[in-house]
């Protein structure tokens, strides 16, 4: 399990932050479930090859955001949320949605042209038909 | 949370250690010189003037190459080589590292030495034809290689520049020839080399002392001098 | 993990004809890997021969895993693995002699360990060193000093010069170390990477003087690229403690080590349409560092 936690190395992001991404990734597909005991520190540094204060700040970080809880002495867990995987999964397209919102407003663009723009998209590949704007 | 004290090896098995392995390294070319040099023996005691000639020529090449071969390949090497930070990242102090060489160079080139000083009075004593007379002659041009070989090594640890090195060395093995003539030339010396039974005289005395001095006062002065070193490499 | 320091070096200097470490000062706890970055020749191999004693410092304090360097460096010697690019085996003998002379000195030699890593490393036992090719005589020393298992690693440029397959064998080792909480490592790298992905902490020294030495992620945490674009025809906006800007046409990249939060608002005040704020890589931190350092003494 700890195995295949493989850093890559043309991701320019912080380490910490793909290790976060790592971990949430095995909330979401539910290898990782609400209560799951997460290795400690010092193994996760070790199998992904990584410094312990980057395992550190990642589990820290994880813990700001609420995704796990660090009880003193025993160790950190999966938050106990039901539908946590779900919450990460929404998470994450709000993520690349504000990322397009800001990009919008550097070009000058307003919400109504974004919501436009995603619509024609969506029919240019497929997804939707042209008769559900 | 655990205070090891690391506790060394001795400085006696360190040195054993080192010694071996210097050993190791260099067995079969020192094998090799003392073996001429035995071969040597055998040649002086031959009647025939060419052969009892040659004989010396390979005695005191033997030597000569055997000191060599100490000073190059087992001190100059380690830094040409690079291979002495290794040896000192071991658990030991430069100082005891120069310790440690100069033991194993000065030892086995006391081995050769006193194998073929022996060997010397041996054949000496033991061939009716040789003359004794000769001996004090023999033996403080002997001292003389032993002095220059402690040279040239004091000169090699202290330099670490086989430049340096080799002209010591040449310096020394060039003036071979002049310093025999030399000891020659003194009375006491030269004048009872016909003779049946050595003559100790106090020239004689007076010389040998004079080497071992030398030779104490160098090794002291090299380690002095490595002691004061704020850089090995 | 235990407070104590593995390495304690303070105000170290020396003076060579043509360089000078100057007043330098690290401090690594055990069972931390401090990653060791500079230029060349800026004095990370001279360091680190102070701290192993085989270079004697005019000045200053070293202590290492309790002992004092250089008055007690050969029991200090007994717990550090030392293997720097610099330094040769003996080209005669074979790997196996290597072992049995590191075995006959060291008592904390693990046979079983060694042999594993001969094939680990996929190394000869019985073939003379200087039939090795760069990689495996690199490896070769590593596995030297890692079957001992001491408790401090001093490696100077350890992966330099390897493949990609041997340098990865060679991370992996240094890795499995670390599971160990009271053993240190302390490695010099030209290659950011490494030091980034491993390196609890970074030490930066640039001609003799450490310029920074701080915990990895706190050190990478203060810098930043910020992006952004100004209108046609008006001044480009400053900022204090910025550490090199870049224009082209209206486009200016600007990258500062000693971020705030509130800098990019500054800059929108100053008229700056903001592209993005980006965290850097420790090669461009580093190349960023040398160049400023650089200014400076021109300056």
């Amino acid at each position: 399990m700890t195995e295949e936690f493989i850093l890559s190395q043309s991701d320019g992001r912080p380490m910490y932050l793909q290790i976060m991404d790592q971990i949430k990734l095995r909330i979401t597909v539910e290898d990782w479930n609400p209560g799951f005991k997460l290795p400690s520190i010092r193994e996760l540094a070790i199998a992904a090859k990584v410094s312990v204060i980057t395992v550190k700040r990642a589990y820290q970080e994880l813990e700001g955001e609420g995704i796990i809880i660090t009880r003193q002495g025993k160790g950190s867990f999966v938050a106990e949320i039901d539908g946590l995987g779900r919450q990460l999964r929404e998470d994450e397209l709000d993520g690349y949605l504000v990322q397009a919102l800001e990009v919008a407003e550097s070009l000058g663009l307003d919400i109504g042209t974004v919501r436009e723009r995603l619509y024609e998209i969506a029919v240019d590949l497929g997804k939707m038909n042209g008769d559900e704007t | 949370m655990s205070a090891q004290i690391a506790t060394r090896p001795s400085r006696a098995s360190l040195f054993r250690h080192l010694a071996l392995k210097d050993w190791s390294l260099n067995q079969w070319p020192l094998l090799a010189y003392t073996f001429c040099g035995l071969v040597s023996l055998f040649l002086i005691t031959s009647q025939n003037k060419v052969v009892y000639h040659s004989g010396f020529v390979v005695l005191i090449s033997a030597v000569i190459v055997f000191g060599a071969h100490l000073v190059f390949s087992c001190v100059i090497n380690e830094t040409n080589n690079r291979t002495l930070p290794f040896v000192l990242s071991l658990p030991m102090t430069f100082v005891e590292y120069s310790i440690g060489k100069m033991l194993f160079a000065i030892g086995s080139f006391m081995v050769l030495w006193l194998i073929l000083m022996g060997g010397i009075f041996l054949v000496t004593n033991s061939q009716e034809h040789m003359l004794a007379g000769m001996l004090p002659y023999f033996v403080i041009t002997m001292g003389y290689l032993f002095v220059a070989f402690v040279l040239t090594l004091s000169v090699a640890m202290i330099a670490e520049s086989h430049v340096w090195a080799i002209v010591v060395m040449s310096i020394c093995n060039i003036s071979i020839s002049i310093v025999m003539i030399a000891i020659a030339g003194i009375p006491s010396i030269g004048g009872s080399m016909g003779q049946a039974s050595a003559n100790w005289s106090p020239a004689v005395i007076g010389l040998l002392s004079g080497e071992a001095l030398l030779v104490i006062g160098l090794l002291l002065g090299t380690l002095f001098i490595q002691s004061r070193k704020t850089e090995f490499l | 993990m235990s407070n104590q320091l593995a390495i304690s070096m303070d105000g170290v200097s020396k003076q060579y004809s043509h360089f000078r470490l100057d007043d330098v000062s690290i401090q690594l706890e055990e069972g931390g890997i401090m990653g060791f970055i500079g230029p060349n020749g800026a004095g990370k191999s001279t360091t680190m021969r102070v701290i192993m004693g085989l270079v004697l410092a005019d000045s200053g304090e070293i202590n290492v895993l309790g002992h004092a360097i250089p008055d007690d460096q050969a029991r200090a010697k007994m717990s550090i693995g030392f293997a720097s690019e610099d330094m040769n085996l003996y080209p005669t003998a074979t790997l196996q002699w290597h072992m049995d002379f590191v075995r006959s000195i060291f008592p904390s030699w693990d046979q079983q360990y060694a042999d594993a890593l001969v094939k680990r490393f996929d190394l000869h036992h019985d073939l003379k060193i200087k039939g090795f090719s760069h990689g495996q005589k690199v490896k070769a020393q590593l596995l030297l000093v890692l079957a001992r298992r001491p408790r401090l690693l001093l490696l100077d440029e350890p992966t330099t010069g390897l493949d990609p397959v041997a340098r990865r064998e060679v991370l992996d080792e240094l890795m499995e170390v670390l599971a160990d909480e009271e053993r240190t490592i302390l490695f010099s790298s030209h290659n950011t990477k490494d030091v980034e992905q491993l390196s609890d902490s970074i030490t930066f020294i640039d001609r003799g003087c450490v310029i920074e030495s701080q915990d990895k992620e706190s050190y990478l945490e203060r810098w930043r690229r910020i992006r952004f674009e100004v209108p046609e025809g008006s001044r480009t906006p400053t900022l204090p403690g910025v550490d090199s800007v870049q224009k082209a046409g209206r486009l200016v990249s600007m990258t500062t080590g000693n971020f705030e939060p509130d800098m990019p608002a500054i800059l929108q005040d100053q008229g700056a349409v903001i592209h993005g704020v980006e965290n850097m890589t420790l090669e461009e931190i580093f190349v960023a560092e040398v160049m400023s350092s650089r200014q400076g003494e021109a300056a």
